[in-house]
């Protein structure tokens, strides 16, 4: 019901509005001395959180009306608590935007339990950053290439159903056959670094590139890691001599498999504003978030934090999701059970 | 090149060069300015060390990288000190770290020592941080090798010893304690996090998907029943006003307790660095550890009736498990909880990558940041020792005017849990618990203890058999951990299985006595036997650890029952560490049903019209119709309490409030009333 009003509003404004100059004013009396909420879905600490912050300082004055920009955490069920409430809960008149997991926007798709949103009817602001997640092992364990991972037993750190390291030591295992053994329960990615360091695993999956450049930038200098592979849409330049997974396919099958596994590195850092807000706040958002990714400071302080900036707009975002979804449904299927779930 | 830097030179030479730039006057005052900060959030349960970094962190940017750490360390350093105070005043522990302290300092402040178990828990801050700190900083070039040696196995074993803890913590009552650390383990199994994946006992809710969160449960189990008893009893939180002492004099007494017991502050401060240097263990098990030491090694204790000790051991390892959490953070990458995870990213922003480097190319910035938590320890210590004297007057404040507030800012800090309605529902359910666990003598730290190591023992459980096999118990960490632990339970042990037997021996006439402690053992029984019946389905290996705990429920407390039906003790065999005291009086049940009515009420309201404004008007209410306050008094508190809580949580730390009837109907009609 509220649901419909909020639609009804909205087309009948956007019909109103549309082509007239009176929207931005509109917007712009909307959000003058407003707040915004950024919804973070993950405690305090994280990339996804020190992204939203880096975000919600400077998108502000990019939104007409120049709103104050408040960050909040909603940790909880690997973001999924925050998707819900920014799906809904959150109020839909453009004060509330939010960042999740990059595998949330895939997880009704592979019928994840509890992911009962519709991906499609949010609004998407856009991705800051696309990643590449690598599999890594320490310097003395006895696999130190992917071809190693053919020969030696790797034992993978992992911590938990559904979450990044076991999803993709999951996946080459089932999908391109190297001889892993996950050994999961680790509270974090960062115990299992540790566990790794003393030679209780020999590495862990699923870390992504920029946080090994980064929170982790001794390892890559001091080569103390091998990186074994990698995974994203398209190969990283930074690392030229790491095996790509698509590469790796054997069939056109497999590859299609992967494209679509590996489909939320296109997308790492996802920025979304709730269903059904107003046509004209949508696209202002939409357009305060791509004038952010191209605001000299936002950029600079993100190279401070060494925080990738490789932007993707709201709506190429929708676009990607679209084609997702258009999969058919045993290839969606085949993909579920090489991630694990 | 890491012996070069490592030499005693290099590290004299990094030290002093530190302490020199801690020297300067701008830098001692930012530093002054995180103490002044820390020491605030630490009186507010739910607010610590987190909220701190990430308020204070932006503006640390333009600051160079001693004045940002100073800042930030000297916030986080002080949060486990002032957490003493609603502690022992309230029963309320300001951080997860003090709930051990509520136990014996609760009980010292209702006798009316407040000011004597302030001043001890502020000595044994101030001398257990600053050794912790100084024991990290001498052995700064071991601590890598060490926090290496210790894997899963190491773990697995030291949530073994924490758990062994229920032996020396239960007192008189084994068999309550037993069956009360099963319960808690079976609780920390709630959510998503088993072995396969599979959920465990969440009722569908995502509220549970995680974990219980502990914060709720905690102000639950231990600080709703004192505010329980105040209310119903209607007395201040001194029972005896006439032989209250609040004079210097108190608080020296209680400072001069503690260097009288100088070894175990000692002890006690060590314990918590090396503790903390440990990464999985988690925060909220080292106090309690630190308590069970304290127990099981002085002699002539009175530990739960408001024995010193128990104030000075577990304050003396929460303040130094900080600097053994700073150092993992520091020489790992490894965030030992939120709070360093957020600290990393500070370290990041002033371009510091946490390695081996900080132990050699940054030792200086790492000395600046012992030296920090040194020196915050040592003026946060001084400030409250300052201030005690009028915190302790609060103990002589009546029910009527305290009880209103104190529960109000309860829930408020209840819901910084997880910043769910659940954590609401968590906060009455878990005080019912504990409240009624309290009138029926059950002692809620085995309790405890089972929920915060239980995680711990599962997932560590499954990592050390699925790498080694049944190998892990024989590495030579285990060996020594598991023999610690056997030498300091073993009498314990044997003390309470004589007990039992001796319980049950002592009576042979069959005189069955259904009383309402039956009752509420029967209760647990048939709650433990339905969990045990929804994990049938379940995983081989996701039942494995939850099973094992029904079954120590079910056994220790139908011997329980038969004990309390047929061979019904005497109450002075009742007594349990840590659960209560003598002090403890009857109760009237009608008093308790409309005590946790209001709760109730409250909750209804805060669904209808908001959190905040159903808080404005319990406070009012509960004032003027309950407690008969005159209307002045309750408004004036109703109003100031509502704005200070509004001011800190809404403008200050931007909580996600739990959506409301009203606060529905209201956003939607928003997007309306905007388009006119």
């Amino acid at each position: 019901m509220t649901n419909l009003i909020v639609k009804a509003a909205a087309v009948v404004t956007l019909a109103a509005l549309s082509g007239t100059p009176a929207g931005a004013e509109d917007v712009a009396s909307f959000y003058h001395g407003n707040t915004v909420h950024m919804v973070v879905g993950f405690s305090p600490g994280g990339g996804y959180d020190l992204y939203a912050r880096v975000v919600a300082k400077y998108i502000g004055k990019h939104i007409p009306g120049d709103p104050t920009v408040v960050t909040q955490n909603m940790a909880g069920a690997g973001s999924l608590r925050a998707a819900m409430y920014l799906y809904s809960v959150a109020p839909k008149d453009g004060t509330t935007i939010g960042i999740f997991s990059r595998g949330m926007p895939l997880s009704p798709l592979f019928k994840l339990p509890g992911a009962t949103f519709d991906p499609a009817k949010f609004t998407w602001l856009g991705s800051v950053a696309k990643d590449t997640i690598t599999c890594i092992s320490w310097k003395t364990s006895p696999v130190k290439s992917w071809p190693d991972l053919f020969k030696h037993e790797y034992k993978a750190g992992g911590e938990g159903k559904g979450a990044d390291p076991d999803v993709y030591a999951t996946l080459i295992k089932n999908s391109l056959g190297a001889k892993v053994k996950l050994v999961t329960g680790y509270p974090g990615s960062s115990n299992i670094s540790l566990a790794m360091e003393r030679g209780e695993v020999d590495g862990m999956c699923g870390i992504s590139y920029s946080t090994l450049a980064s929170k982790h930038a001794d390892w890559v200098k001091d080569k103390d890691i091998n990186i074994l592979v990698q995974g994203a849409l398209e190969p990283d330049p930074a690392l030229p001599k790491v095996p790509f997974m698509l590469d790796l396919a054997k069939s056109k099958e497999q590859k299609q498999i992967l494209k679509l596994t590996l489909a939320p590195q296109a997308m790492a850092r996802p920025f979304v504003a709730p269903p059904g807000i107003p046509a004209d706040r949508a696209k202002a958002l939409q357009t305060a978030f791509m004038d952010t990714m191209k605001d000299p400071e936002f950029r600079a302080e993100a190279k401070k934090l060494h925080l990738d900036v490789s932007p993707m707009s709201g709506p190429e975002l929708a676009g990607l999701l679209k084609t997702l979804y258009a999969k058919p449904a045993p290839l969606v299927q085949e993909a579920r059970s090489a991630l694990g779930y | 090149m890491w012996r070069e830097v490592g030499t005693s030179s290099a590290m004299a030479h990094a030290a002093l060069e530190a302490l020199l730039a801690l020297g300067d006057p701008v830098r001692l005052a930012i530093l002054i300015a995180g103490v002044l900060v820390g020491l605030v959030l630490g009186v507010i349960p739910g607010l610590g060390g987190v909220v701190g970094l990430t308020l204070l962190i932006p503006f640390t940017y333009k600051l160079d990288t001693y004045s940002a750490f100073a800042l930030l360390l000297g916030m986080a350093a002080v949060t486990t000190i002032s957490d003493l105070i609603p502690a022992v005043l309230f029963g309320v522990p300001g951080s997860v770290g003090a709930a051990a302290t509520v136990i014996d300092g609760h009980a010292l402040a209702k006798q009316g020592q407040a000011g004597r178990a302030l001043g001890a828990g502020y000595a044994a801050a101030l001398i257990g941080g600053v050794m912790g700190a100084l024991l990290l900083a001498a052995v700064i070039p071991l601590i890598r090798p060490f926090v290496l040696y210790i894997g899963s196995p190491e773990l697995l074993s030291f949530s073994i010893f924490g758990m062994s803890m229920v032996a020396v913590l239960s007192g008189r009552a084994p068999l309550k304690g037993f069956a009360g650390a099963g319960l808690g383990i079976m609780l920390a199994m709630i959510g998503s996090g088993s072995p396969t994946g599979n959920e465990r006992w969440t009722f569908g809710t995502i509220y549970l998907w995680d974990h219980l969160p502990l914060i709720p449960f905690t102000l639950g189990l231990f600080a709703m029943p004192e505010l329980a008893e105040m209310a119903i009893l209607r007395t201040s939180i001194a029972r005896n006003p006439k032989n209250l002492d609040f004079s210097v004099a108190a608080q020296w007494q209680g400072a001069r307790d503690a260097l009288r017991h100088w070894w175990l502050v000692l002890r006690c401060g060590w314990l918590g660095a090396l503790l903390g240097t440990v990464p999985g263990l988690g925060a909220a098990s080292i106090d309690w550890i630190a308590y069970g030491h304290a127990v099981r090694s002085e002699k002539n204790g009175a530990f739960g009736e408001g024995d010193i000790r128990g104030v000075i051991a577990p304050e003396a390892s929460n303040n130094s498990k900080e600097g053994g959490h700073l150092v993992t953070t520091i020489a790992f990458g490894v965030p030992s909880g939120v709070s360093m995870a957020v600290l990393l990213s500070a370290f990041l922003l002033h371009g510091l990558v946490p390695g081996p480097d900080m132990l050699t190319k940054h030792l200086d910035v790492t000395f600046l940041i012992m030296w920090s938590l040194t020196i915050a320890h040592v003026i946060g210590g001084a400030i409250c020792l300052a201030a005690s004297g009028t915190f302790a007057r609060l103990a002589l404040v009546p029910a009527g005017k305290l009880v209103p507030i104190v529960l109000a800012l309860m829930f408020l800090s209840a819901f910084q849990g997880s910043q769910s309605w659940g954590d609401l529902y968590s906060l009455v359910i878990f005080g019912a618990v504990g409240w009624v666990m309290k009138q029926f003598h059950w002692p809620r730290p085995p309790l405890m203890l089972g929920f915060v190591l239980g995680a711990v023992f599962e997932r560590n459980y499954f990592i050390s058999t699925e790498i080694y096999g049944w190998h892990w118990l024989l590495r030579p960490g285990v060996l020594v951990i598991l023999g610690v632990t056997l030498w300091v339970v073993a009498r314990p042990l044997r003390d309470n299985v004589r007990d039992i037997v001796r319980t049950f021996r002592r009576n042979h006439g069959l005189h069955a006595r259904f009383t309402s402690a039956a009752v509420f053992n029967l209760l647990i029984i048939v709650v433990t036997a339905t969990a045990f019946w929804q994990a049938a389905a379940w995983p081989w290996q996701a039942k494995l650890v939850p099973q094992t705990a029904v079954y120590l429920v079910l056994v220790a407390a139908t011997l329980n029952l038969a004990m309390e039906v047929f061979f019904a003790p005497g109450p002075a065999d009742e007594q349990a560490h840590g659960m209560d005291s003598r002090l403890a009086e009857p109760v009237p049940l009608a008093a308790s049903v409309r005590h946790f009515g209001w709760m109730i009420g409250f909750l209804a309201l805060a669904y209808g019209i908001g959190l905040l404004p159903a808080l404005f008007l319990l406070i009012l209410l509960h004032s003027r119709l309950e407690f008969r306050q005159r209307w002045q008094t309750a408004v004036i508190s109703a109003v100031l309490v509502t704005a200070l809580s509004w001011l800190v949580f809404d403008r200050i730390f931007a909580v996600v409030w739990p959506p409301s009837l009203l606060g529905a109907i209201v956003s939607a009609a928003g997007p309306n009333f905007a388009f006119g």
